[in-house]
């Protein structure tokens, strides 16, 4: 009896594409040699302790937390907001940080020509360089595991709050990652790349929320009816602009997701009340942020797999 | 033999320059074809067209029957491309550079250690399997080059300046390498300014100059269509004066140019221009015994290619 052959490949789990990705073998062979990547890991979980005892400290000088089960529940809170606040920050730059030279430093070592003169597909070498610079992002992510646990020592962390934080961490993972490897699918120099996914990270973080500033304050007079009464439509039209913008903006998307949390709304739908008794409602940040930045993943690795493809003229 | 490399009118211009102008050639299975330039005469514009790493602006470069254009792929997998800079991987140990390589090319792991354990042997690194490649020497490195090259058992190795930057003695151990790899089936096309390396190894060349064949076929063939005089060189003992005098009688000798020899007191060298046939040319040493002359070396210079190359070259690129 003839059977049809198997056409369907069969699924592989991310560790079996890391084994035979021959990239990214190679890259998580050079990153975990030697000292560096423990030194990196140490300095990660370090950094992130000193910055969350600071804050432990901090609040329990201001609160009388013990003793006093309310109390701890929030500073439960503070805490595991201030680690996935921080990591989600700090994500923004070190995860940019490890792509930037992937395809870049290939060109300045002469080694591109290589690679790209053997049957290794472009898409297998950008995949390749992305899944090695985040399983380290990883790594470095559940090295921080157990200063989140603390956070569960003290109580009032919900499921909804952990799911979130961890959705949008991974997310942000893959979307700078995706940035810095864009920038490096293109440029010469690893110099060149770096300035541009660093230039990104700190327009998204620290841009975004200024250029919201700026656009709220100008719409003010229409939204609060200074000399007259307050426009309906502004308010709409800044609130919109307000969620696009939060929407779009790492730290931001994250801070008003756990705010809308801790004030009892629900963890999919931001309600905004308008001044004439109304409420505006519109999708909770953390969603359109990961609708966002999802895609924008998508389109960024398409297009590092098109740069390295191209044949140079 | 069936041709294995042919280019088609290729040609690659840049914004300010045109690189390689309208170029045809045919490289035949089996050769090693030495491509022979100037710095800036297309050679690597050439190489890294075949190599599918850079389009061509018209015409076409077929490998095995595949159009770099229309079938890269197959392309890739027929040659084993090496750049002229050796890219390191600053960070990799030498059996792993190859084994990378090695499943770059979907070569199955369970065969990769013993085809990189060969292949070091091939090019005499199998003691240095587990060095790093930076810590290597520059001859290392380009002989692990080499085993690059021929991890997927391609059939054309297409070599961008193998020898250039290598000490006298790594050079030869390329050059002995390259013979080997030949002998093996593999058909080589390597650019090359060391013309030294070309006589010596080439079956084939090919003269480029401004972009554009301004030569092409054996050694031979070249020195007999270009080369009208032919320079020899006798060494004769204590009559150098009678031998001089005796050479400018004989039908073919145009000038002969003495000078002694400075560890030998009673040697002479004598360096001839003659013009005519191998016969003819044997007449002159038989003539030179039956007069009674104490000959103890009589050659032709292989000095041709170098004569060839400067007569076919203008010296407009450097």
């Amino acid at each position: 009896m003839v059977t049809a052959p198997n056409t369907q490949k069969p699924r592989l789990t991310l560790g079996e594409r890391l084994r035979r990705n021959p990239v990214a073998l190679k890259e998580l062979r050079s990153r975990m040699r030697g000292r560096r990547a423990f030194m990196m890991i140490t300095l990660h979980v370090v950094l992130l302790s000193a910055l969350v005892s600071l804050v432990y400290f901090a609040f329990s000088a201001s609160y009388s937390t013990f003793g006093n089960p309310s109390g701890l529940q929030a500073l439960g809170k503070v805490v595991f907001s201030t680690v996935v606040g921080l990591q989600l920050l700090m994500l923004c730059f070190i995860a940019p940080a490890l792509t930037v030279g992937a395809i870049s430093a290939e060109r300045e070592r002469q080694t591109f020509d290589l690679l790209r003169a053997t049957l290794l597909s472009a898409r297998s070498l950008v995949l390749g360089k992305l899944l090695s610079a985040l399983s380290f992002t990883f790594l470095l992510m559940l090295a921080a595991i157990p200063l989140e646990s603390l956070a569960f020592l003290f109580g009032g962390i919900t499921l909804e709050e952990v799911f979130i934080g961890s959705v949008m961490l991974v997310v942000t993972a893959v979307a700078f990652s995706a940035l810095g490897l864009f920038f490096s699918s293109f440029t010469k120099r690893s110099l060149v790349s770096t300035a541009l996914a660093n230039g990104t990270a700190i327009l998204l973080v620290v841009g975004l929320p200024i250029v919201l500033f700026v656009v709220l304050s100008l719409m003010a007079p229409a939204i609060y009816g200074f000399g007259g009464s307050p426009d309906i439509d502004a308010q709409i039209r800044a609130q919109t602009i307000q969620w696009i913008i939060v929407s779009i903006t790492p730290l931001a998307a994250g801070i008003t997701t756990q705010a809308m949390l801790a004030s009892g709304q629900g963890a999919f739908v931001w309600s905004m009340p308008l001044s004439n008794g109304n409420t505006l409602q519109l999708l909770s940040p953390w969603i359109g942020y990961v609708v966002v930045y999802v895609l924008l993943s998508v389109i960024l690795i398409a297009l590092s797999i098109r740069f390295v493809k191209r044949v140079e003229k | 033999m069936a041709p294995i490399i042919e280019i088609k009118d290729l040609t690659k211009c840049y914004a300010k320059r045109t690189a390689v102008d309208r170029l045809n050639l045919t490289v035949n299975e089996g050769e090693i074809f030495g491509f022979v330039g100037p710095n800036g005469a297309g050679k690597t514009s050439t190489i890294r067209i075949i190599a599918t790493l850079l389009q061509a602006t018209s015409g076409d470069a077929e490998v095995a029957g595949h159009s770099v254009r229309k079938a890269p792929r197959e392309v890739r997998r027929t040659i084993g491309y090496m750049p002229d800079i050796f890219g390191v991987y600053s960070d990799m140990k030498v059996w792993e550079y190859l084994d990378f390589f090695g499943a770059c090319y979907h070569i199955p792991e369970a065969n990769r250690r013993r085809l990189v354990d060969d292949l070091l042997e091939l090019v005499d690194l199998g003691p240095r399997r587990e060095d790093m490649v930076d810590k290597l020497s520059r001859g290392m490195q380009q002989r692990l080059g080499l085993a690059r090259t021929l991890i997927h058992d391609p059939q054309v190795l297409i070599l961008d300046e193998p020898a250039s930057g290598l000490d006298p003695r790594a050079r030869v151990e390329i050059r002995e390498l390259l013979v080997e790899l030949a002998r093996l089936g593999k058909t080589i096309f390597f650019s090359t300014h060391i013309l030294a390396d070309v006589a010596e190894i080439c079956t084939h060349v090919g003269i480029i100059e401004a972009g554009r064949l301004v030569a092409v076929g054996t050694l031979e063939e070249l020195q007999r269509g270009l080369v009208t005089q032919r320079q020899v060189h006798v060494t004769v003992l204590d009559r150098a004066e009678d031998a001089q005098a005796f050479l400018m009688t004989l039908p073919g000798v145009s000038s002969i140019d003495v000078q002694s020899e400075q560890n030998h007191a009673d040697r002479s060298r004598l360096e001839i221009k003659f013009t005519g046939d191998d016969m003819a040319l044997s007449a002159v040493l038989t003539a030179l015994a039956a007069r009674g002359i104490p000959v103890i070396h009589f050659s032709e210079d292989s000095q041709g290619l170098e004569e060839i190359f400067m007569r076919l070259t203008k010296g407009a690129i450097e």
